[in-house]
Protein backbone atom coordinates (compact mmCIF):
# COMPACT_ATOMS: atom_id res chain seq x y z
CA UNK A 1 0.00 0.00 0.00
CA UNK A 2 2.65 2.75 1.00
CA UNK A 3 4.60 1.33 -2.16
CA UNK A 4 1.94 1.91 -4.29
CA UNK A 5 1.41 5.75 -3.14
CA UNK A 6 5.13 6.20 -3.31
CA UNK A 7 5.19 4.91 -6.83
CA UNK A 8 2.09 7.27 -7.95
CA UNK A 9 3.26 10.20 -5.69
CA UNK A 10 6.86 10.03 -7.97
CA UNK A 11 5.17 9.34 -11.03
CA UNK A 12 3.07 12.04 -11.23
CA UNK A 13 6.21 14.41 -9.84
CA UNK A 14 7.95 12.65 -12.87
CA UNK A 15 4.72 13.40 -15.52
CA UNK A 16 4.46 17.11 -14.60
CA UNK A 17 8.02 18.26 -15.03
CA UNK A 18 8.40 16.27 -18.22
CA UNK A 19 5.47 18.14 -19.36
CA UNK A 20 6.74 21.53 -17.84
CA UNK A 21 10.00 20.32 -19.91
CA UNK A 22 8.02 19.50 -23.07
CA UNK A 23 5.64 22.89 -22.57
CA UNK A 24 9.53 24.59 -22.20
CA UNK A 25 11.46 22.87 -25.33
CA UNK A 26 8.36 23.16 -27.72
CA UNK A 27 7.99 27.12 -26.73
CA UNK A 28 11.49 27.88 -26.90
CA UNK A 29 11.94 26.40 -30.82
CA UNK A 30 8.86 27.78 -32.54
CA UNK A 31 8.59 30.91 -34.08
CA UNK A 32 6.32 33.83 -32.41
CA UNK A 33 3.50 32.95 -34.99
CA UNK A 34 3.78 29.05 -33.41
CA UNK A 35 0.79 27.08 -32.14
CA UNK A 36 1.87 27.79 -28.18
CA UNK A 37 2.23 31.65 -29.38
CA UNK A 38 -1.46 32.26 -30.60
CA UNK A 39 -2.85 30.36 -27.23
CA UNK A 40 -0.93 32.47 -25.25
CA UNK A 41 -2.18 35.32 -27.99
CA UNK A 42 -5.96 34.10 -27.26
CA UNK A 43 -5.95 33.77 -23.04
CA UNK A 44 -4.40 37.89 -23.32
CA UNK A 45 -7.68 39.04 -25.15
CA UNK A 46 -9.71 36.83 -22.82
CA UNK A 47 -7.91 37.81 -19.51
CA UNK A 48 -7.39 41.26 -20.78
CA UNK A 49 -10.95 42.86 -19.78
CA UNK A 50 -10.56 40.77 -16.72
CA UNK A 51 -7.59 42.41 -15.55
CA UNK A 52 -8.43 45.85 -16.66
CA UNK A 53 -11.45 45.46 -14.58
CA UNK A 54 -9.16 44.35 -11.66
CA UNK A 55 -6.97 47.08 -11.95
CA UNK A 56 -9.65 49.37 -11.86
CA UNK A 57 -11.20 48.14 -8.88
CA UNK A 58 -8.01 47.81 -7.12
CA UNK A 59 -7.16 50.68 -7.59
CA UNK A 60 -7.91 52.41 -4.11
CA UNK A 61 -5.47 49.78 -2.55
CA UNK A 62 -2.51 50.32 -5.01
CA UNK A 63 -3.23 54.17 -3.98
CA UNK A 64 -3.62 53.03 -0.35
CA UNK A 65 -0.13 51.31 -0.40
CA UNK A 66 1.70 53.63 -3.21
CA UNK A 67 0.97 56.41 -0.72
CA UNK A 68 2.50 54.70 2.32
CA UNK A 69 5.58 53.93 0.03
CA UNK A 70 5.85 57.61 -1.49
CA UNK A 71 5.86 58.96 2.35
CA UNK A 72 9.10 56.77 3.73
CA UNK A 73 10.80 57.99 0.26
CA UNK A 74 9.37 61.34 0.71
CA UNK A 75 11.69 63.00 3.06
CA UNK A 76 14.74 62.01 1.30
CA UNK A 77 13.17 63.21 -1.49
CA UNK A 78 12.28 66.33 0.02
CA UNK A 79 16.28 67.15 0.85
CA UNK A 80 17.35 66.22 -2.38
CA UNK A 81 14.86 68.14 -4.83
CA UNK A 82 15.45 71.53 -2.15
CA UNK A 83 18.98 71.23 -3.40
CA UNK A 84 18.08 70.72 -6.75
CA UNK A 85 15.83 73.30 -6.80
CA UNK A 86 18.57 75.73 -5.90
CA UNK A 87 20.35 74.59 -8.55
CA UNK A 88 18.27 75.11 -11.01
CA UNK A 89 17.05 78.48 -10.16
CA UNK A 90 20.47 79.27 -11.05
CA UNK A 91 20.44 77.65 -14.00
CA UNK A 92 17.42 79.36 -15.16
CA UNK A 93 17.96 82.56 -15.24
CA UNK A 94 21.17 81.92 -17.91
CA UNK A 95 18.34 79.62 -19.90
CA UNK A 96 15.74 82.06 -20.26
CA UNK A 97 18.78 84.62 -22.03
CA UNK A 98 19.57 81.53 -24.01
CA UNK A 99 16.39 80.51 -24.98
CA UNK A 100 15.47 83.68 -26.39
CA UNK A 101 18.82 83.53 -28.50
CA UNK A 102 17.88 79.68 -29.48
CA UNK A 103 14.33 80.85 -30.59
CA UNK A 104 15.58 82.98 -33.09
CA UNK A 105 18.46 80.68 -34.54
CA UNK A 106 16.19 77.71 -34.90
CA UNK A 107 13.71 79.97 -36.96
CA UNK A 108 16.93 80.76 -38.72
CA UNK A 109 18.08 77.46 -39.53
CA UNK A 110 14.41 75.77 -39.80
CA UNK A 111 14.81 73.25 -37.25
CA UNK A 112 12.16 71.61 -34.97
CA UNK A 113 13.60 70.42 -32.11
CA UNK A 114 10.23 70.65 -30.08
CA UNK A 115 9.03 66.82 -29.40
CA UNK A 116 6.05 67.19 -31.58
CA UNK A 117 4.19 64.41 -30.97
CA UNK A 118 1.07 64.30 -32.41
CA UNK A 119 2.83 63.57 -35.82
CA UNK A 120 3.64 60.32 -34.22
CA UNK A 121 0.29 59.69 -33.80
CA UNK A 122 0.33 59.21 -30.38
CA UNK A 123 -2.61 56.40 -28.50
CA UNK A 124 -3.03 57.13 -25.06
CA UNK A 125 -3.24 53.94 -22.85
CA UNK A 126 -3.85 52.28 -19.92
CA UNK A 127 -1.85 50.21 -17.85
CA UNK A 128 -3.63 47.00 -16.93
CA UNK A 129 -1.42 44.24 -15.58
CA UNK A 130 2.63 44.32 -14.63
CA UNK A 131 4.79 41.05 -14.43
CA UNK A 132 5.86 40.50 -10.54
CA UNK A 133 9.01 38.61 -11.72
CA UNK A 134 12.10 40.31 -11.66
CA UNK A 135 13.61 38.70 -14.59
CA UNK A 136 10.84 40.09 -16.67
CA UNK A 137 9.98 44.22 -17.33
CA UNK A 138 6.65 43.74 -19.30
CA UNK A 139 3.43 45.58 -18.87
CA UNK A 140 0.12 45.12 -20.03
CA UNK A 141 -1.83 48.12 -21.85
CA UNK A 142 -5.43 47.97 -22.85
CA UNK A 143 -4.98 48.92 -26.36
CA UNK A 144 -3.94 46.43 -29.04
CA UNK A 145 -4.63 46.14 -33.07
CA UNK A 146 -7.52 47.86 -33.14
CA UNK A 147 -6.75 50.93 -32.21
CA UNK A 148 -3.96 50.40 -34.53
CA UNK A 149 -1.01 49.46 -32.51
CA UNK A 150 1.53 47.25 -34.41
CA UNK A 151 4.70 45.10 -32.65
CA UNK A 152 7.77 47.36 -32.48
CA UNK A 153 6.14 50.81 -31.92
CA UNK A 154 7.86 53.14 -29.49
CA UNK A 155 6.15 53.73 -26.06
CA UNK A 156 6.56 56.91 -24.12
CA UNK A 157 5.30 58.77 -20.97
CA UNK A 158 5.54 62.52 -20.76
CA UNK A 159 8.59 62.42 -19.02
CA UNK A 160 10.50 59.73 -21.50
CA UNK A 161 10.90 56.60 -23.50
CA UNK A 162 9.01 53.54 -21.77
CA UNK A 163 9.83 51.22 -24.08
CA UNK A 164 8.28 49.00 -27.06
CA UNK A 165 5.31 47.11 -27.94
CA UNK A 166 6.50 43.26 -28.32
CA UNK A 167 3.06 41.89 -28.79
CA UNK A 168 -0.24 42.88 -30.05
CA UNK A 169 -3.86 41.03 -29.54
CA UNK A 170 -6.79 42.78 -30.22
CA UNK A 171 -7.79 45.07 -27.63
CA UNK A 172 -4.53 44.44 -25.53
CA UNK A 173 -0.76 44.63 -26.12
CA UNK A 174 2.62 43.41 -24.15
CA UNK A 175 5.07 46.42 -23.61
CA UNK A 176 8.46 45.66 -22.66
CA UNK A 177 10.09 48.51 -20.93
CA UNK A 178 13.58 49.59 -21.81
CA UNK A 179 14.88 48.05 -17.89
CA UNK A 180 14.37 44.54 -19.59
CA UNK A 181 17.71 43.23 -20.52
CA UNK A 182 16.42 42.81 -24.50
CA UNK A 183 16.85 46.46 -24.52
CA UNK A 184 19.19 48.46 -26.33
CA UNK A 185 18.66 51.54 -28.34
CA UNK A 186 21.03 54.55 -30.45
CA UNK A 187 21.53 57.17 -28.16
CA UNK A 188 23.17 61.06 -27.93
CA UNK A 189 23.36 62.99 -24.67
CA UNK A 190 23.02 66.49 -24.17
CA UNK A 191 24.46 68.73 -24.06
CA UNK A 192 27.73 67.02 -24.81
CA UNK A 193 26.11 65.72 -28.00
CA UNK A 194 28.12 62.45 -27.73
CA UNK A 195 26.41 59.07 -29.87
CA UNK A 196 26.15 56.00 -27.85
CA UNK A 197 24.32 52.90 -27.61
CA UNK A 198 22.13 52.60 -24.12
CA UNK A 199 21.07 48.97 -23.15
CA UNK A 200 19.72 47.47 -19.64
CA UNK A 201 22.27 45.76 -18.10
CA UNK A 202 20.47 44.61 -15.05
CA UNK A 203 17.32 42.34 -14.93
CA UNK A 204 14.02 43.38 -14.82
CA UNK A 205 12.97 45.93 -12.42
CA UNK A 206 16.88 47.15 -11.03
CA UNK A 207 16.19 50.68 -13.37
CA UNK A 208 19.96 49.70 -14.84
CA UNK A 209 20.92 51.07 -18.07
CA UNK A 210 24.18 51.72 -19.17
CA UNK A 211 25.56 54.20 -21.54
CA UNK A 212 27.94 52.46 -24.07
CA UNK A 213 30.32 52.72 -27.39
CA UNK A 214 30.57 56.48 -26.38
CA UNK A 215 32.80 58.06 -28.96
CA UNK A 216 34.09 60.80 -26.18
CA UNK A 217 33.26 59.57 -22.78
CA UNK A 218 34.93 62.03 -21.09
CA UNK A 219 32.79 64.42 -22.63
CA UNK A 220 29.98 63.03 -21.21
CA UNK A 221 29.04 64.55 -17.42
CA UNK A 222 26.96 63.51 -14.81
CA UNK A 223 23.21 64.69 -15.43
CA UNK A 224 23.60 65.08 -18.86
CA UNK A 225 20.10 64.41 -20.87
CA UNK A 226 20.30 61.07 -22.87
CA UNK A 227 18.14 61.26 -25.74
CA UNK A 228 17.39 58.51 -28.91
CA UNK A 229 19.66 59.45 -31.92
CA UNK A 230 16.75 58.30 -34.33
CA UNK A 231 18.35 55.95 -37.36
CA UNK A 232 22.08 55.92 -37.77
CA UNK A 233 21.64 54.07 -41.17
CA UNK A 234 19.04 54.27 -43.70
CA UNK A 235 18.79 50.32 -44.00
CA UNK A 236 19.09 49.80 -40.08
CA UNK A 237 16.00 51.69 -39.03
CA UNK A 238 15.67 52.50 -35.17
CA UNK A 239 12.36 51.66 -33.08
CA UNK A 240 12.60 55.22 -31.92
CA UNK A 241 12.29 58.27 -33.43
CA UNK A 242 14.61 60.67 -32.69
CA UNK A 243 14.96 62.97 -29.53
CA UNK A 244 13.13 61.02 -27.16
CA UNK A 245 14.35 61.20 -23.50
CA UNK A 246 15.92 57.86 -22.13
CA UNK A 247 17.11 58.89 -19.09
CA UNK A 248 20.38 61.07 -17.41
CA UNK A 249 23.52 60.31 -16.80
CA UNK A 250 23.28 59.78 -13.02
CA UNK A 251 26.64 57.92 -12.25
CA UNK A 252 30.43 57.82 -14.53
CA UNK A 253 32.50 55.33 -13.38
CA UNK A 254 36.07 55.83 -14.07
CA UNK A 255 37.90 52.30 -15.73
CA UNK A 256 40.92 50.85 -15.88
CA UNK A 257 41.88 52.54 -19.11
CA UNK A 258 41.88 56.46 -19.99
CA UNK A 259 38.66 55.89 -22.28
CA UNK A 260 37.33 52.97 -20.02
CA UNK A 261 34.42 54.44 -18.44
CA UNK A 262 30.65 52.97 -16.98
CA UNK A 263 28.40 55.31 -18.04
CA UNK A 264 25.00 54.79 -15.73
CA UNK A 265 21.71 56.64 -17.15
CA UNK A 266 18.52 56.56 -14.63
CA UNK A 267 15.02 56.35 -17.16
CA UNK A 268 13.45 59.37 -16.99
CA UNK A 269 10.44 57.76 -16.78
CA UNK A 270 8.51 56.76 -13.59
CA UNK A 271 8.37 52.97 -14.82
CA UNK A 272 7.44 51.85 -11.18
CA UNK A 273 4.53 54.22 -10.77
CA UNK A 274 2.83 55.22 -14.46
CA UNK A 275 -0.46 54.80 -15.01
CA UNK A 276 -1.08 55.89 -18.71
CA UNK A 277 1.09 55.68 -21.43
CA UNK A 278 0.95 56.56 -25.62
CA UNK A 279 1.77 54.61 -28.54
CA UNK A 280 3.79 56.34 -30.80
CA UNK A 281 1.81 54.27 -33.51
CA UNK A 282 3.47 56.10 -36.88
CA UNK A 283 7.37 56.44 -36.36
CA UNK A 284 8.07 56.96 -39.60
CA UNK A 285 6.84 60.31 -39.20
CA UNK A 286 10.29 61.26 -36.94
CA UNK A 287 12.63 58.88 -37.88
CA UNK A 288 15.51 60.74 -39.12
CA UNK A 289 19.27 60.27 -39.88
CA UNK A 290 21.96 60.46 -37.17
CA UNK A 291 25.23 61.77 -37.62
CA UNK A 292 27.10 59.08 -36.92
CA UNK A 293 28.09 55.55 -39.42
CA UNK A 294 27.98 52.95 -36.79
CA UNK A 295 24.49 51.50 -35.68
CA UNK A 296 24.15 49.11 -32.90
CA UNK B 1 -7.35 16.98 1.99
CA UNK B 2 -10.06 15.43 0.30
CA UNK B 3 -10.13 16.21 -3.05
CA UNK B 4 -13.23 16.47 -4.66
CA UNK B 5 -14.92 18.58 -7.31
CA UNK B 6 -16.26 21.35 -4.78
CA UNK B 7 -12.64 21.63 -3.34
CA UNK B 8 -10.97 21.20 -6.47
CA UNK B 9 -13.03 24.40 -7.57
CA UNK B 10 -11.99 26.18 -4.80
CA UNK B 11 -8.63 25.90 -5.50
CA UNK B 12 -9.17 26.45 -8.77
CA UNK B 13 -11.19 29.98 -8.27
CA UNK B 14 -8.15 30.81 -5.75
CA UNK B 15 -5.43 30.40 -8.49
CA UNK B 16 -7.39 32.72 -10.92
CA UNK B 17 -8.19 35.33 -7.99
CA UNK B 18 -4.87 35.47 -7.00
CA UNK B 19 -3.70 35.47 -10.22
CA UNK B 20 -5.49 38.56 -11.05
CA UNK B 21 -4.92 40.66 -8.04
CA UNK B 22 -1.38 39.85 -8.57
CA UNK B 23 -0.94 41.14 -12.17
CA UNK B 24 -3.75 43.98 -11.83
CA UNK B 25 -2.40 45.26 -8.85
CA UNK B 26 0.16 43.85 -6.15
CA UNK B 27 2.64 43.53 -8.81
CA UNK B 28 2.47 47.46 -9.36
CA UNK B 29 3.25 48.06 -5.55
CA UNK B 30 6.68 47.69 -5.05
CA UNK B 31 8.76 47.59 -1.54
CA UNK B 32 12.04 48.77 -1.39
CA UNK B 33 11.69 48.70 -5.80
CA UNK B 34 10.42 45.28 -5.43
CA UNK B 35 6.74 44.17 -6.00
CA UNK B 36 5.36 41.16 -4.17
CA UNK B 37 5.00 37.67 -5.26
CA UNK B 38 2.07 36.10 -3.51
CA UNK B 39 1.45 33.01 -6.35
CA UNK B 40 4.55 30.94 -4.72
CA UNK B 41 2.92 31.57 -1.32
CA UNK B 42 -0.02 30.16 -2.79
CA UNK B 43 1.48 27.17 -3.71
CA UNK B 44 3.74 26.41 -0.99
CA UNK B 45 0.69 27.11 1.24
CA UNK B 46 -1.72 24.49 -0.61
CA UNK B 47 1.11 21.94 -0.56
CA UNK B 48 0.87 22.25 2.90
CA UNK B 49 -2.47 22.23 3.51
CA UNK B 50 -2.53 19.66 0.56
CA UNK B 51 0.56 17.36 0.51
CA UNK B 52 2.84 16.76 -2.23
CA UNK B 53 0.60 15.46 -5.02
CA UNK B 54 -1.68 17.96 -4.54
CA UNK B 55 1.31 20.35 -3.80
CA UNK B 56 2.89 19.75 -7.21
CA UNK B 57 -0.58 19.55 -9.21
CA UNK B 58 -1.47 22.75 -8.19
CA UNK B 59 1.91 24.46 -8.70
CA UNK B 60 1.84 23.11 -12.50
CA UNK B 61 -1.54 24.71 -13.32
CA UNK B 62 -0.74 28.12 -11.49
CA UNK B 63 2.78 28.16 -13.04
CA UNK B 64 0.99 27.30 -16.11
CA UNK B 65 -1.76 29.87 -16.09
CA UNK B 66 0.66 33.00 -14.30
CA UNK B 67 3.05 32.02 -17.83
CA UNK B 68 -0.17 31.83 -20.16
CA UNK B 69 -1.31 35.59 -18.89
CA UNK B 70 1.60 36.98 -18.89
CA UNK B 71 3.19 36.00 -22.15
CA UNK B 72 6.18 34.53 -20.29
CA UNK B 73 8.62 31.16 -22.35
CA UNK B 74 5.45 28.72 -21.28
CA UNK B 75 6.84 25.75 -18.74
CA UNK B 76 9.31 27.81 -16.73
CA UNK B 77 7.04 28.78 -14.13
CA UNK B 78 5.30 25.37 -14.19
CA UNK B 79 8.64 23.37 -13.46
CA UNK B 80 9.50 25.65 -10.54
CA UNK B 81 6.08 25.75 -9.45
CA UNK B 82 5.53 21.85 -9.50
CA UNK B 83 8.76 21.39 -7.13
CA UNK B 84 7.90 24.28 -4.76
CA UNK B 85 4.30 22.42 -4.39
CA UNK B 86 6.05 19.24 -4.13
CA UNK B 87 8.23 20.33 -1.74
CA UNK B 88 6.37 21.92 0.62
CA UNK B 89 3.43 18.85 0.56
CA UNK B 90 6.83 16.67 1.12
CA UNK B 91 7.70 18.89 4.55
CA UNK B 92 3.81 18.03 5.72
CA UNK B 93 4.06 14.92 4.50
CA UNK B 94 7.43 13.97 6.45
CA UNK B 95 7.95 15.84 9.70
CA UNK B 96 4.38 16.99 9.88
CA UNK B 97 5.15 20.66 11.04
CA UNK B 98 2.66 22.34 13.89
CA UNK B 99 4.89 25.51 14.58
CA UNK B 100 3.10 28.92 14.20
CA UNK B 101 5.64 30.16 12.01
CA UNK B 102 6.15 27.08 9.36
CA UNK B 103 4.34 28.86 7.00
CA UNK B 104 6.82 31.85 7.10
CA UNK B 105 9.30 29.76 6.78
CA UNK B 106 8.68 27.73 3.83
CA UNK B 107 7.02 31.05 1.91
CA UNK B 108 10.89 32.01 2.12
CA UNK B 109 12.33 28.82 0.95
CA UNK B 110 9.25 28.98 -1.81
CA UNK B 111 10.23 32.29 -2.78
CA UNK B 112 14.27 31.34 -2.40
CA UNK B 113 13.43 28.66 -4.93
CA UNK B 114 11.16 30.66 -7.45
CA UNK B 115 13.52 33.43 -7.95
CA UNK B 116 16.85 31.61 -7.68
CA UNK B 117 15.20 28.54 -9.97
CA UNK B 118 14.16 31.84 -12.32
CA UNK B 119 17.54 32.79 -12.70
CA UNK B 120 19.07 29.68 -13.83
CA UNK B 121 16.67 28.39 -16.07
CA UNK B 122 17.27 31.71 -17.65
CA UNK B 123 21.11 31.13 -17.83
CA UNK B 124 20.38 27.85 -18.73
CA UNK B 125 18.18 28.91 -22.05
CA UNK B 126 21.24 31.20 -22.85
CA UNK B 127 19.23 34.37 -21.90
CA UNK B 128 21.25 37.18 -21.22
CA UNK B 129 20.72 38.74 -17.08
CA UNK B 130 24.22 39.60 -16.03
CA UNK B 131 24.54 38.14 -12.23
CA UNK B 132 24.54 41.86 -10.56
CA UNK B 133 24.69 42.91 -6.96
CA UNK B 134 21.08 44.73 -7.65
CA UNK B 135 19.73 41.53 -9.06
CA UNK B 136 20.91 39.60 -5.72
CA UNK B 137 19.84 42.11 -3.56
CA UNK B 138 16.08 42.18 -5.37
CA UNK B 139 16.06 38.41 -4.85
CA UNK B 140 16.67 39.13 -1.14
CA UNK B 141 14.06 42.01 -0.87
CA UNK B 142 11.48 39.35 -3.09
CA UNK B 143 12.64 36.97 -0.05
CA UNK B 144 11.91 38.76 3.00
CA UNK B 145 8.72 40.68 1.39
CA UNK B 146 7.13 37.38 0.85
CA UNK B 147 8.11 35.95 3.85
CA UNK B 148 6.18 38.58 5.39
CA UNK B 149 3.13 37.89 3.50
CA UNK B 150 2.97 34.00 3.34
CA UNK B 151 1.38 33.64 7.02
CA UNK B 152 -1.52 35.90 6.13
CA UNK B 153 -1.97 33.73 2.83
CA UNK B 154 -1.66 30.93 4.65
CA UNK B 155 -4.50 31.85 6.70
CA UNK B 156 -6.30 32.74 4.09
CA UNK B 157 -5.98 28.96 1.93
CA UNK B 158 -6.50 27.43 5.55
CA UNK B 159 -9.70 28.96 5.98
CA UNK B 160 -10.93 28.22 2.43
CA UNK B 161 -9.99 24.58 2.71
CA UNK B 162 -10.91 24.19 6.33
CA UNK B 163 -13.39 21.68 5.26
CA UNK B 164 -11.41 19.51 3.06
CA UNK B 165 -8.72 19.09 6.01
CA UNK B 166 -9.23 16.49 8.15
CA UNK B 167 -6.72 16.08 9.96
CA UNK B 168 -4.74 19.79 9.83
CA UNK B 169 -1.61 19.18 12.33
CA UNK B 170 -2.24 21.80 14.78
CA UNK B 171 -6.06 20.51 15.99
CA UNK B 172 -4.48 17.08 16.26
CA UNK B 173 -1.85 17.92 18.54
CA UNK B 174 -4.43 19.84 20.49
CA UNK B 175 -6.85 16.71 20.73
CA UNK B 176 -3.63 14.38 21.37
CA UNK B 177 -2.55 16.90 24.64
CA UNK B 178 -6.35 16.88 25.53
CA UNK B 179 -7.40 13.60 25.24
CA UNK B 180 -4.47 11.65 25.69
CA UNK B 181 -3.93 10.31 22.32
CA UNK B 182 -6.70 9.91 19.93
CA UNK B 183 -9.81 11.96 19.13
CA UNK B 184 -13.00 9.81 19.78
CA UNK B 185 -13.30 10.76 16.23
CA UNK B 186 -10.36 8.96 14.76
CA UNK B 187 -11.51 5.86 17.07
CA UNK B 188 -14.44 5.54 15.17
Amino acid sequence: MYDRQVRRRRAVLAALVALSLILLTAYFGESSGGGLHSVQRGALQVLGPIQEGASRALKPFRDLFGWAGDTFEAKDERDKLKAENERLQRENTGLQAAGIENKELRQLNELDINADLERYEPVRARITGRNPNIFYSRITIDKGSSAGLRVDQPVITGLGLVGRVTTVAGNYSIVTLITDRDFAAAARTLPSNQQGTVRATGSGNSNALELELVEDPKRVRKGDRVVTAGSLDLKLKSYYPRDLTIGFVREIELGAGDLDRIIRVQPAAELASMVWVEVLTDVRAGTAQADSTTSP
Amino acid sequence: MTLNAQSAGRLGALAFVFMIVQIAAISQVTVFGVPADLTPLLVAAVGLLGGSLAGAGYGFVLGFLIDLALLQMLGVSSLIYTVVGYGAGRLRELRDPAHGLTPMAVGAVAAALITIGFALLQFLLGLDAPVSFALVRQILITIVVNSLLALPVYALVRRLLVPYLPDDPRRRRRRAYTTGGLSPLSRA
